[in-house]
């Protein structure tokens, strides 16, 4: 019940940060497309970082593919 | 009132000016918009080599009751693992990416925990300990993905099949997912779902056999299987020139053997419904030249496990190098059916578990990393401190901490060459 | 087209983005061929021989390229007019030399864009020697053609830089520098574009310093007199076209004028004045 409650509570954030930002052109989005701004700069990194996290901690997951499973323990 | 009816002429007197140009420039052929597929032109060859280290464990907290069949190891894992990459366009409107991880892993691991003494510890004298197998376990893991994402004009589709083998263990996954533009390349939505398929044979004739210490059973007769199905959709929209925002949610389901074969106390339950919500926060530091980075996710379980865990990074450019420090933060409740020790009453319980895993702690990692640019080659190299504990976590009792919960410190080199 | 040019193209086989080389070059030179005054065959010099005589008929391109025109006359409130050229008989900017007005009043009346007599798609210069000069942008328009004939191509990544002005070739990241007025070899601020055009004038382009004035290529159209402009104006904008026109607009508005005018069309600039003052809306 909590989780669902957090959700809606984000749900109505992010509607509101849509609702206040300006159309950015395309050639405003010079610093948008730099390679460190985006969400994961670098996959091989990051995936060896959450299949360590994944074999230390119960949780798991994300928005974003996940891959299969293995044995670690 | 004078003051905001002029404001509004000159706003709607710029709208038109800058419309009445860009309708007129528009008209013109070379100007009129045409359909764009943007796919990366570079084909990039990637290697890392990294060192993954667990600190001991503190001889006071290691029990000797199984020193003869090898145990009480105070030492734990240490893993080298090697990382390939390959990622390349195929023609205009194609990319494929395969990725190799190759693990070598030795050392020992917590069977189970034991109390000192009966009662609930009180005092550093009768806290937990953790009863270790011994060290001699060798295991080597391999795994591939390969992925190809298709672009066309305002979006992407994406498939990638992967593959996992250990000894003991094997594990095939694929999955799909699309991403799409709108409102100008403004905002993004992208969905996927995947799968896997593991099937687990337990091979490990050092361990006693689990339950072996109640009934005698051997529980390893046979291959154990688990199946899990995973869907998730985000959207991200750009906020303003220097900052962008994403969210998310994820729903993941596991079925089949969830239980961990070379644990003496553990039965869990055979299916597992875990739901994220996640935020991501990027922003551009103009007078630094950095770049930002915030996630946070929240997870919740079927298990009663909750968790929040919150990263941040700095990209700083300064020259050709790139520092990125980092730090994440990350905190869990134990799961429903977690007891510290495992007795004979909790045998009665449909599942219970003594790993460290599902107990209710927190954990703070630090890592610097620094990319040295020198095209066509990136350098990197990077390093991780991990630390774990109950008292990392709000409201839980240091003498009753897992002393299966690691620190670990990873450090890793790497290469990057584009052509 | 009278400057440096530069091209370049992301593919992943160079013998490919040779092949796609050589038509966005012959882009180039058919632009050329139809809209340099200099050129006595090209198509404006057809037009401007015409003067006082019969009306000339346009093909399509050229009669959106002169419909533009007027549209930025019209939004520039007549100062950028493509009928000014003809005062550069009076302004010679390779010698220093202020001209009589005597030779300005005999000029002036051959000034006027509302003179012309214009019905898509025929054009007609009604007084003898009268001229149409489309240079104020043609290059500016070329830079867009070029990147659109590129994406038909099929590249996807690439820069189209003529004479300072760029258009970028679908997306990608390409650092930029604006010149520094004072120092024009080196960069006063630096970004990234990531899509569109960028254009910038300065007045250390085509000038002469006479009696401690800057006079500047930029001409009043109805005085016939170099406007006193801001030392450089730089501009951002979905395409080349559009932001060398924003930018030799607020050449034309000068130091006074240039940025009420950039504030009303909204798009992103950088402006410096001769004292060295700088407004940075990037």
């Amino acid at each position: 019940m909590k989780l669902f409650v957090v959700g809606k509570v984000a749900a109505v954030g992010f509607l509101l940060i849509l609702q206040g930002c300006t159309p950015v052109a395309p050639y405003q989005r010079g610093n948008l497309s730099k390679p460190e701004m985006a969400w994961t700069p670098c996959h091989l990194d990051a995936t060896l970082q959450k299949h360590i996290y994944f074999a230390k901690e119960a949780s798991s997951g994300g928005a974003e593919p996940a891959g299969g499973g293995c044995g670690c323990n | 009132m004078a003051l905001i009816t002029m404001k509004l002429n000159s706003m709607s007197l710029q709208n038109n000016r800058l419309l009445a140009l860009s309708a007129a420039a528009l008209a013109l052929p070379a100007l009129a918009p045409s359909a764009q597929a943007v796919a990366p032109t570079e084909t990039v060859l990637s290697y890392r080599y990294s060192q993954y280290r667990e600190e001991d464990l503190d001889r006071a907290v290691v029990s000797d009751i199984n020193v003869e069949q090898g145990g009480a190891s105070t030492h734990r894992y240490n893993i080298d693992v090697n990382q390939y990459s390959f990622s390349t366009p195929v023609g205009q409107h194609f990319a494929m990416n395969l990725d190799v991880q190759d693990e070598t892993l030795s050392g020992a691991t917590p069977w189970g925990t034991i109390m000192n003494k009966n009662g609930t510890p009180q005092t550093d004298d009768d806290r937990v300990q953790v009863v270790m197998s011994g060290a001699s376990i060798q295991e080597h893991r391999t795994e591939a993905n390969l992925g190809g994402t298709y672009f066309y004009d305002s979006g992407t589709i994406g498939a990638v099949v992967g593959t996992s083998h250990e000894n003991d263990y094997h594990s095939y996954s694929g999955g799909v997912s699309w991403g799409g533009e709108f409102d100008q390349k403004q905002t993004g939505v992208s969905v996927g779902v995947s799968g896997s398929s593991d099937t687990i044979d337990p091979t490990r004739q050092t361990i006693p056999d689990r339950g072996g210490w109640i009934n005698g059973s051997d529980p390893f007769s046979g291959t154990e299987s688990k199946t899990s199905f995973s869907s998730y959709v985000s959207a991200s929209r750009i906020i303003n020139p220097n900052s962008i925002i994403q969210g998310g949610v994820s729903y993941t389901q596991k079925s089949g053997y969830l239980s961990d074969a070379y644990k003496q106390n553990d039965a869990r339950p055979d299916e597992r419904n875990q739901y994220t919500l996640n935020g991501s926060y990027r922003l551009w530091l103009k007078p630094i030249k950095s770049a930002l980075h915030a996630d946070y996710r929240l997870y919740n379980d079927d298990w009663g496990v909750a968790s929040h865990t919150l990263s941040m990074a700095l990209y700083k450019n300064w020259q050709k190098l790139q520092i990125i420090p980092s730090v994440r933060y990350y905190t869990q409740t134990q799961a429903d059916f977690y007891t510290v020790n495992v007795n004979g009453s909790d045998f009665a319980n449909l599942y219970y578990s003594e790993d460290a895993r599902l107990s209710q702690f927190g954990s703070i990692a630090t890592g610097l990393k620094v990319v040295f640019k020198q095209k066509p080659v990136e350098w990197m190299l990077s390093g991780e401190y991990y630390t774990s504990g109950a008292d990392l976590s709000p409201g839980t009792s240091k003498y009753l901490e897992n002393p299966g919960l690691v620190n670990y410190v990873k450090v890793t080199v790497g290469v990057d060459h584009r052509f | 087209m009278g400057s440096p040019c530069q091209l370049r193209l992301y593919h992943t086989h160079q013998a490919a983005a040779d092949d796609v080389a050589a038509p966005l070059m012959a882009e180039a030179r058919r632009l050329e061929s139809l809209y340099s005054r200099y050129l006595e065959n090209s198509l404006i010099s057809r037009i401007n021989q015409a003067s006082g005589l019969a009306p000339v008929v346009l093909d399509a391109e050229t009669a959106h390229l002169i419909n533009y025109a007027q549209t930025v006359y019209t939004q520039s409130d007549g100062l950028f007019d493509i009928t000014s050229g003809v005062l550069r008989r009076a302004w010679n900017f390779q010698t220093p030399r202020l001209p009589v007005q005597s030779e300005l009043d005999t000029l002036l009346p051959l000034v006027g864009w509302e003179k012309v007599q214009w019905q898509t798609p025929n054009i007609r210069l009604p007084l003898a020697g009268m001229q149409v000069d489309l240079g104020g942008f043609v290059k500016e328009y070329a830079a867009d053609a070029i990147a659109k004939l590129a994406l038909e191509q099929g590249i996807s990544r690439g820069l189209v830089e003529l004479g300072g002005d760029i258009r970028v070739i679908g997306e990608g990241r390409w650092p930029l520098g604006v010149r520094n007025p004072q120092q024009p070899d080196q960069a006063l601020w630096r970004l990234e574009l990531a899509a569109g055009g960028f254009a910038s004038s300065g007045n250390y382009e085509r000038h002469f310093d006479l009696n401690g004035n800057r006079y500047s290529h930029i001409l009043n159209p109805k005085t016939g007199w170099p406007v006193i402009t801001p030392a450089s104006v730089s501009v951002l904008a979905d395409s080349c076209l559009l932001a060398g026109t924003v930018t030799t607009v607020a050449m034309l508005k000068g130091e006074e004028g240039c940025l009420t005018w950039l504030d009303e069309i909204g798009l992103p600039y950088l402006c410096v004045f001769n004292d060295g003052r700088i407004v940075n809306r990037f």
